[in-house]
């Protein structure tokens, strides 16, 4: 048993449970072993191809990964004490020369404002801009869009390209739009997806709450300005849907009501 | 691989009459200028602009742009490094010359709970000149 796996989880503040909420992803960019990263990546050029959900047998040291406690903390904020680790996982290795898939939603269009999955992006290695990094659309895990519709969009405004450090692993709601983007380098870009779900429904938070401060907090993050489309009738919608998920994690099941942005402007 | 020719570069069809006008004063016009003027027809391509913008109003934010090249093997992509998108608004592509063939419907579907796409889209197309 490492050091790192016997240290507490670094859980989330209020403050970063609601940005995630908001935006539908966080970045954890956790301190591993000198040579950690670079291990991994001579692993997975060894284990060549595409191994599907095998590629944890075929390199084991990517359980590490998610005993981090700075990655395990946020998803225990997200997904309760007793969340697991999905059997579908994926090293998705994006090739030199390759070309950018379409936005998607990944799985079926059964849409809800609760996080019951999220997927974990872990890069071995940096991703600078040119070389295919993952672009992920802040706030569209709240719309309800099958991916067959977004094939019309190429460049969105305010699209985030995660260009990232080697160990970053990028905790995105399940139903987040993303894409892989065009590698113009010369060397593949590697990124392992694992899907990880939340077990029961949400009780007392399992984040750092500070209930002292969380209303001023959740008043300034629900109202953050995400989605191009600036002050529309979307923005307003998106306050309840916000408000809906947090009072959701909050272990408050009750829906919130078309309209209830208006109490929310006082 | 086909290449887009500017005005500048190529015959065009202002070009071609105010040749014609010419020829025809000096009475040189003939059966090979019709035939110039068909092969110029036939290099006009559409260029098509999806363009996704915040309302149905010509005049709102363009909040998403996709633009398609009418040459075998072109692909439109997600692009990391992109620059900002090519218009401002729908109205700003008009005055550059692009013509709308597709307007959002207003009434489309609502719901006063869920949201779904983002932006109404406009689909625009642009005429020009290719030779392969």
């Amino acid at each position: 048993m490492t050091e790192l796996s016997t240290r507490s989880p670094d859980l989330l503040s209020d403050d970063q449970v609601l940005k995630f909420i908001v935006h539908g992803y966080h970045l954890v960019e956790p301190e591993f072993p000198e040579k950690f990263n670079e291990s991994i990546c001579e692993q997975l050029d060894r284990a060549g191809g595409n191994t599907g959900n095998g590629i944890l047998d075929a390199v084991p040291m990517l359980e590490e990964v998610f005993d981090h406690p700075e990655v395990r903390g946020t998803l225990i904020s997200l997904l309760g004490e007793d969340y697991a680790m999905n059997g579908h996982r994926h090293l998705h290795s994006n090739e030199p020369g390759s070309h950018s898939q379409g936005w998607h939603q990944d799985g079926t269009n059964v849409r809800h404002h609760q996080i019951w999955c999220v997927l974990a992006m872990y890069y071995p290695h940096d991703v600078p801009a040119e070389q295919g990094p993952t672009v992920v659309m802040p706030g569209t895990h709240f719309r309800n869009a099958p991916s067959d519709r977004l094939q019309t969009y190429a460049n969105i405004k305010g699209q985030v390209p995660l260009t990232v450090n080697a160990g970053t692993v990028v905790i995105a709601h399940y139903d987040l739009w993303h894409a892989a983007t065009l590698n113009r380098s010369d060397r593949q870009r590697y990124m392992l997806k694992f899907l990880f779900d939340r077990q029961s429904e949400p009780g007392p938070p399992t984040w750092n709450h500070a209930p002292d401060t969380v209303d001023e907090v959740a008043q300034r993050r629900i109202r953050e300005q995400v989605s191009p489309q600036g002050y529309s009738s979307d923005y307003y919608k998106e306050w309840e849907l916000r408000t809906e998920m947090w009072h959701w994690l909050l272990g408050q099941h009750a829906a919130v009501p078309p309209g209830a942005f208006k109490d929310m402007l006082s | 691989m086909s290449d887009r020719t500017t005005d500048s570069e190529a015959e065009t069809v202002e070009t071609w009459v105010t040749e014609a006008r010419r020829k025809v004063e000096e009475g040189t016009f003939g059966p090979p200028d019709l035939d110039r003027m068909v092969s110029l027809y036939n290099r006009t391509r559409q260029r098509l602009l999806y363009v996704h913008a915040g309302s149905p109003s010509i005049y709102s934010n363009v909040v998403a742009a996709a633009l398609h090249e009418p040459v075998a093997g072109s692909i439109t992509e997600i692009d990391p490094m992109a620059p900002e998108l090519p218009y401002e608004t729908v109205h700003a592509a008009i005055v550059d010359g692009w013509r709308v063939i597709h307007f959002p419907s207003q009434q489309a579907f609502f719901d006063d709970r869920e949201i779904d796409v983002i932006g109404y889209e406009f689909i625009l197309e642009k005429l020009e000149n290719y030779h392969d």
